[in-house]
This record gives structure tokens, sequence and C-alpha cells, in this order.
């Protein structure tokens, strides 16, 4: 898997390129600034990026407006966000065109490769994968009356998981039931949100975005 | 809720006949206002007009008592019920450390003044104490009128054919189908006024508030009424103006010069009301008075005042108190005022009033009820130089001008107030000077406690944590030959702490200045925080531009506080907020349907809001009747680099 990196501080830029090499990425490009990976991403088409929200010249939100820059000209291009902080506002305009292949993490989930790793292929493979912090807040945050409200405990467990990226067959693991339970629980969150049957990966995404959007104008 | 069966709509007989009597009692309680007013009207007297100002509380205290009866009474019969919209009673005062108590910036020895004065800013400075009143004084020919009217009509009905008028037997049912009605409108009409800000739109009838008819008499009338009080305070000015010349004679004729002070200082209150009232016409004026100096003993224990050392405080304070009325300027400008005012201000607002009033009560309607029964043709009311015909046109001609004037009287009402009562140039650098002494202490203080605060979060948690993840690896180099099993435990552990410093340190960053600030700016900060928020929250964001910085954060942690008190006090569910810049002035208006009663004087979160955001010469208002909803604006002047002259 080819993937372009953006990161300024060298130190970080290394250690995830050793990271992604280990686990058998090929990386197509390293970048440093918002400019050349709006470029590296246009000419490598890379089959993911990973990239750091704050970058030079400006050093505010660079990284995330060209990632959302990218996404527009080539659709669907599967870009992992990183950050030091995460805020719902920058996981709703990840989120917003409902394309999928978008993640938004914690740079604290580099700590744990494996899991990190995960996310990154999950990405990849047009899944979405927004950090715990993301999931948490909306939780707290969730506003009375809204579609969500409708849902059961147990379901807006499995579409916080949803959210997260996690499959069908890690939603059962986590929860202890079993993987046809996950199914109903899926349908009926689907059903409740009103989604439409189709392909099951973007109504995942729509799910994801809903979820976000919970009461919300 | 608002509508009981006796004032709803669907009206048997029986609801029609109960809604005569609760009319009835309605103007019994109006009467019942009168006589209450007249008492608080004749104990004003002696307060008003010698300067006893400690005399008005408990007359006030008592009207309230009154008033809370007609609320209960109003509500049992109509079931519209109406609030209490009073301020909540200023607590008692408490001494400083050296046993002195201390207003503003004069001390006291004992609790008894400071704590009249706080009753009396409490009780004068509450509207609601002034529609009371108004109420009390005018029900039995406004509300409570349109309350009896049906009954009066049916009388008039059933006794006029009597007299040869036979017409006015349809005077009964149109008596009798009103009755509801005009229970309905009376009993909102005592609303109003006993229950809230009379011209503030009700939320739950704003629909109807947009009736054309009503607009138009709203904004025609609004001056011509605001008018009335100014021409009111004129008045009241007269007594004002005899005390004054009766103390200054007192105190220069006959050497009784403790009247001096006295007269000086106590009777400013007119014109302070004044100052504030100048919004009506723009905005209002600043306090013009110097600040009164901090008196302080020197090394001997004694206080000196000019070239004069005074052994004891209290003379020292009047000696101060003395010297700094005398030699401020806006004093004199202000004693001028006092005696021109009745005069000037009187009549420039007394024209236009005594154009309508003498137009509408004068000519007008006493034509028409001459008109209707008949009363003799060459009465002083309804006629002009003694002819009749023309009293209908010409009444209505002078109201029409009255009303057209009065917006042009009251904007020269207010220049001419601006004019004496304004700070001069040299008393605004002075206040200017005491401001920023202020904002600055403030601003000092913030930023050292801010910074305590961060070195203590620092300390206690990621410094720490750090320490655990350095012992941990000194600890894994050990037993990584040794016990490899052990040492990997350790590895997943010391990895959690450095992930727990991670976590920790972002919320000091956070707390320090909120990335998504840094990153978006104000607007997109403010939308994120709303996010974030467990509250229903809207944003609207104008900003056309980056604001400076310091005033990003500032307004980014003034939102925050905001949004804090909306759900932690105010039991709010939905909040608006809405940020404009406003020319150079950034406008951030938070809006909340909470409980309301948020009182900036009691709560410290406002006050400290306040104080932050007046180290850049912010200003915060808030607007919270009880029941809400609760509404507070912040205004910060954006074009840093010209400073302000102006205070208000």
């Amino acid at each position: 898997m080819r993937v372009v990196l953006a990161e300024d501080l060298y130190l970080l830029r290394e250690g995830l390129i050793q990271l992604l090499r280990s686990y058998g990425f090929e990386i197509a490009a390293a970048v440093e600034t918002g400019p050349d990976l709006l470029e590296a991403l246009l000419e490598h088409r890379p089959d993911v990026a990973v990239v750091d929200v704050r970058l030079p010249p400006t050093n505010t939100d660079e990284g995330l407006r060209a990632a959302i820059e990218a996404r527009r000209r080539i659709p669907g291009l599967p870009v992992l966000v990183l950050s030091q902080h995460v805020e719902q506002l920058y996981a709703r305009e990840l989120l917003a065109d409902g394309s999928g292949g978008v993640g938004y993490l914690l740079k604290d989930r580099v700590l744990n490769a494996e899991q990190f790793i995960d996310a990154v292929r999950r990405v990849a493979t047009g899944g979405t994968a927004m950090d715990p912090d993301i999931i948490a807040k909306i939780l707290s945050s969730r506003p009375a009356g809204g579609p969500v409200d409708q849902l059961s405990p147990r379901e807006r467990e499995v579409l916080a998981m949803m959210a997260e990226g996690r499959s069908n067959t890690a939603i059962s693991q986590r929860l202890f039931i079993s993987e046809g339970a996950v199914g109903k629980h899926t349908a009926s969150i689907f059903g409740k949100l009103g989604l439409q049957p189709s392909d099951d990966d973007n109504r995942r995404v729509l799910a994801v975005l809903a979820f976000l959007n919970t009461g919300r104008a | 809720m608002r509508r009981s069966p006796a004032a709803g709509q669907t009206c048997g007989m029986s609801a029609r006949f109960r809604a005569l009597v609760v009319g009835a009692k309605l103007y019994l309680l109006a009467l019942l206002g009168l006589a209450g007013g007249a008492g608080v009207l004749a104990a004003f007297v002696p307060g008003f007009g010698l300067g006893a100002v400690f005399l008005l509380p408990p007359p006030i205290l008592w009207s309230r008592r009154i008033t809370g009866l007609v609320r209960d009474r109003t509500a049992r019969l109509t079931g519209i019920v109406i609030g209490e919209p009073y301020k909540p009673a200023p607590p008692p005062p408490v001494p400083q450390p050296d046993g002195w108590y201390r207003r503003d910036r004069q001390l006291y020895r004992t609790a008894r003044w400071p704590s009249i004065h706080d009753r009396l800013d409490w009780l004068l400075g509450d509207n609601a104490t002034w529609r009371d009143l108004t109420w009390m004084l005018t029900a039995p020919v406004s509300g409570g009128l349109i309350a009896i009217m049906p009954l009066l009509l049916m009388v008039a009905g059933v006794v006029l054919p009597w007299f040869g008028y036979l017409w006015a037997l349809a005077l009964v049912p149109v008596g009798f189908f009103i009755a509801p009605a005009a229970v309905r409108h009376a009993a909102h009409l005592y609303r109003r006024m006993l229950g809230g800000p009379f011209f503030r739109a009700d939320p739950a009838t704003t629909q109807a508030d947009r009736h054309p008819i009503r607009e138009w008499t709203g904004d025609a009338l609004q001056p011509v009424v605001k008018l009335g009080l100014l021409f009111l305070l004129c008045l009241l000015g007269v007594p004002v103006a005899a005390a004054t010349i009766l103390g200054l004679l007192l105190g220069y004729g006959l050497g009784l010069f403790f009247f001096v002070p006295w007269v000086l200082e106590d009777l400013r209150f007119l014109a302070d009301w004044r100052r504030s009232l100048a919004r009506w016409s723009g905005q209002g004026i600043a306090s013009p008075y110097r600040p009164l100096p901090l008196l302080a003993p020197n090394s001997e224990g004694m206080f000196q005042v000019g070239r004069n050392l005074y052994k004891t405080r209290r003379w020292a304070t009047f000696a101060v108190r003395s010297d700094w009325l005398l030699k401020d300027p806006a004093t004199w400008r202000e004693v001028l005022w006092r005696l021109v005012d009745p005069l000037v201000g009187g009549l420039l607002a007394g024209v236009p009033v005594v154009l309508v009033g003498y137009g509408i009560w004068g000519l007008v309607l006493p034509r028409i009820v001459h008109m209707v029964f008949g009363a003799s043709e060459n009465d002083w009311y309804g006629a002009i130089a003694g002819v009749t015909w023309p009293a209908i046109p010409v009444g209505l001609l002078f109201a029409w001008a009255g009303i057209k004037l009065a917006p042009w009287a009251l904007r020269v009402h207010g220049r001419w107030t601006r004019v004496l009562l304004q700070p001069s140039p040299g008393t605004v650098l002075a206040q200017r000077v005491e401001q920023l002494t202020q904002t600055r202490a403030d601003a000092t203080a913030a930023s050292a406690s801010e910074l305590r605060r961060i070195e203590r979060d620092l300390h206690d948690g990621v410094q720490s944590r750090l320490v655990a993840v350095g012992m941990g690896l000194a600890a894994m180099e050990r037993l990584l030959d040794t016990d490899p099993p052990a040492a990997r435990e350790l590895l997943a552990k010391t990895r959690e702490s450095a992930a727990a410093a991670l976590r920790e340190l972002r919320e000091v960053v956070r707390g320090i200045h909120p990335p998504v600030l840094a990153e978006r700016g104000l607007g997109d900060a403010v939308r994120a925080m709303a996010l974030d928020s467990p509250l229903s929250t809207t944003v609207t964001v104008d900003l056309p531009r980056r604001l400076p910085d310091p005033i990003e954060a500032a307004a980014y942690f003034a939102v925050a506080e905001a949004l804090g008190n909306a759900a932690r006090h105010g039991r709010a569910t939905k909040v608006s907020i809405e940020l404009r810049l406003d020319g150079q002035v950034l406008r951030i208006a938070v809006t909340d349907n909470g409980q309301g009663g948020a009182d900036p004087d009691r709560g410290s979160g406002l006050r400290g809001l306040a104080q932050r955001l007046g180290i850049f010469d912010g200003i915060v208002t808030i607007s919270s009747p009880p029941g809400g909803p609760t509404e507070l604006i912040m205004e910060i002047p954006c074009a840093s680099s010209s400073p302000r002259t102006s205070t208000s």
C-alpha cells in the first residue's frame, strides 16, 4: 500500500515512516507543508494519506484544508488526519461529502502501533476511523430529541463503535454478543436513522454522519 | 393556561355574567391601587422634596404588598398569571477588616447608612417600582376602566331610557357581550404593568404585537410617553432646586456649612437619573464627577487634607468630601442645571405632552362625551375659544402636532441635558486614568493567577507523569535481561503513563489557548465549543476578518463562561450565540431560555467576566428578568491601535 505522509516535526515524521514501513507500507512521499501535501496527493494518488492538521506555512489548519481540497478533486481519496486535539467541527467537515475513507485520530493513538495501523488499513479500504475522544464528546453533548435519541442504549453503543470504524466482527467481540445480533442492531440503526438499504459501507459512513449531526441544524 | 373559563372564547351566558362580576372586582382592585398610590405619593413628599431620601423605602415596600395582592387576585379571578418582577434585595453590608463600612468611596462607622443607600438603590433603581406606581395611579382610568366598562355600559343602558334616551337600550347587550374580552384585556394590561417590562414584546404574544395599528401607536406614542416622564422629572426638579437654594443660603448665609455638601451631593440623584435617561435620545451620559480621593492616615496617624491635619477620620472625611465637591466644576454645572432645567427642560418636554394631552383629553374626548350625552354646550372643555364645532378637528391637530413634535423634542431635550450634565474633557481623562489603573490591576492579577494555575496543572499532572515514565524506563532497563515478562508488563504501564501525560497536557493547552482558536479564529472556535456543549446551541457568526489575538482569546473564554453559566445556573436547554463585528466593536450576544434572574451584583462569575473584558474596555450588559430569558451582551472595541477616551 502506498502512503503519502505529511508531518512537519522531523522526529515524528521519521517515526511514522519507520512504523508504516515496518508494517509493509510503501512511502510514496513524505512532505512538510500544506501546498506540498496537495501537490503530492494529486501527483501520487496514494492508497491512503496520513496528514497532520497543523502544517507550515501558516501553522493553522493547512493539513486539514489540503486534505479536504484533495478529496474534492479526487473523490473518495482515503485520508487519515492526525492532530494534537480533536474537534467535532473538523470531523463533520471531513465527513461532509459522505463518501467514506476518512480517519480522524489523536496523535496519541500512534503510541499503540497495532491499533494505529489497523485504523490506517480501515481508512485505506474506504472505512472510517473516528477517535474515541470524538465519540465521547458527541455522546456527552447530544441534545435531547434528536434521531439518535430514539436508539436503544445498546444500539447507541454499536453506533459509537461503528463510528470508530469497527467491523461487525470486531463489535461482536467487544460487546460479547454474536455477530448476528450486531447485524440486527445495525439494521435497526439504519432503519431508525432513515437510511435506505444500499451499499453497506456507505450506509455505515452515513450513519456516522447522522451520529455527528445528532439533532443539530 | 392564560385563559380561564371566565376569559375564554367559548362563553356561555353564565360565563358572561361571571365576567361582569370579575370586571367589577378588577375595578375594586384598581381603586385599592389608587389609594395605595396616593399614600406612596404623599410619603414621597418629605422624601424627595426635603431630601430626606431615607424615608422612601418603607412606603415603596408597603405598596409592593398592595400590588402583590392585586397580582394574586388577578391571577385567581382571570387565570392570567402575573410574575413578580422585582430585583432581589441587596445583601446586608459587610464591614471591612478595620471595622468601617465602605460604600463606593465613602466610609461609614455603622451599617445603617450603607444599608439605607443600598436599599434606596435597589428600590429606586428597579423599573418595576415605577411601573407599580404608574399602575396604582392610573389603573382606575386605564386597565380598571376597561374592566368595568361593560358593567358601566349596561347600567347606562338601563338608566338612560328613563330619561328619554331610548337608543341607550342597545348598550345593555353590547356591555353583556364584550364583558369577557374586556376582562381579558384589562388583565393583560395589569400584567404588562405589574408583571414585567412594559415595552418588551411578550414571547407569548409577540405575534399579536406585530399588529400594524398597535405597532403604529407604539411608535407614535412612545416618544410622547417618554417626554411625559421627563416632564414629571422636570417638575420634580422644582422642589430640588428650591432645596438647593435653601441649602446654599443656609450654608453660606448663616454659616451652617454642613448643609452645603449635603445638598450638593445628596440631591444629585435627579441629575443621575436624567443622565441614565439620556439614552432615550442617543447614548446615556457618563457620570461627570471626579473620583473621591481615598483617605489614608499618615505615619503619625493623622489625616491630611490639603494643608490641614485632622485627628479623626470623621472630620477628615467631611473635609475631603467638601473639598472634592466644591472644587469639582461638574458640581457647579450641575447646580446651574438644577436651577435652569425646570424651565428649559420642562418647556421642551412639556409642549408636546400638553399638546397631545389637551388635544385628546381637553378637546376631542369631552366633545364626544358632550355629543353623546348632550351636556352643556359652552363648557370650557370640549370647546375652543367658546366655539364647539372646531373642538374635534383642532384637538386632533394638536395631538398630531404633539406626536410629530415629540421625537424632535426628545432629541433636543437630550442635547440640552448633555450641555450641563456631560463630563468635561478633564474629568473624562481623570476617570479614564482611574479606570485604566483599575483594569491594569485586574489584568496583572488575572495573568498572575492564570500563570499560577498553569504552573500547578503542569506540576501536579504532566511533570509527575513524565517522572513516572522515566522511572518506568529505568526499571525496564534493569529488568530487560533478568525478567523479560515483567519488563513487558512495565512497558505497557509506561506507555499508559505517557498517554495520560499527553491527555493532561492537551487540557492545559486548551486552558491557555484553545488550538481551534489558533487554527480557525473566533467564529469556528465558538462553533466547535457549541458542538461540544450539552445544550442545544445555535451560533450565528458575522466576522469579516480575524480579530487581534488577545481579543479573540478573551471573547472565547467569555463565551465559554456564559455558556457554562447558562447550563449551570440558568437551567437552560437552548442557547443562541451571536457574534458580530459592528464597525470597530465586537458584539457578542448569548441568549438562553433558562429561568433568568441572574444578577450581576451577586454572581462572582459575571463580575469576573466584566473585569476580564474591562481590560479591553469591553462592556457586559445583562438582561435577566425572573423567569427568563437571559440575554448577555458583551461589547469589545477592536480598534486596538486607537485608545478610547470615552468611559461610557
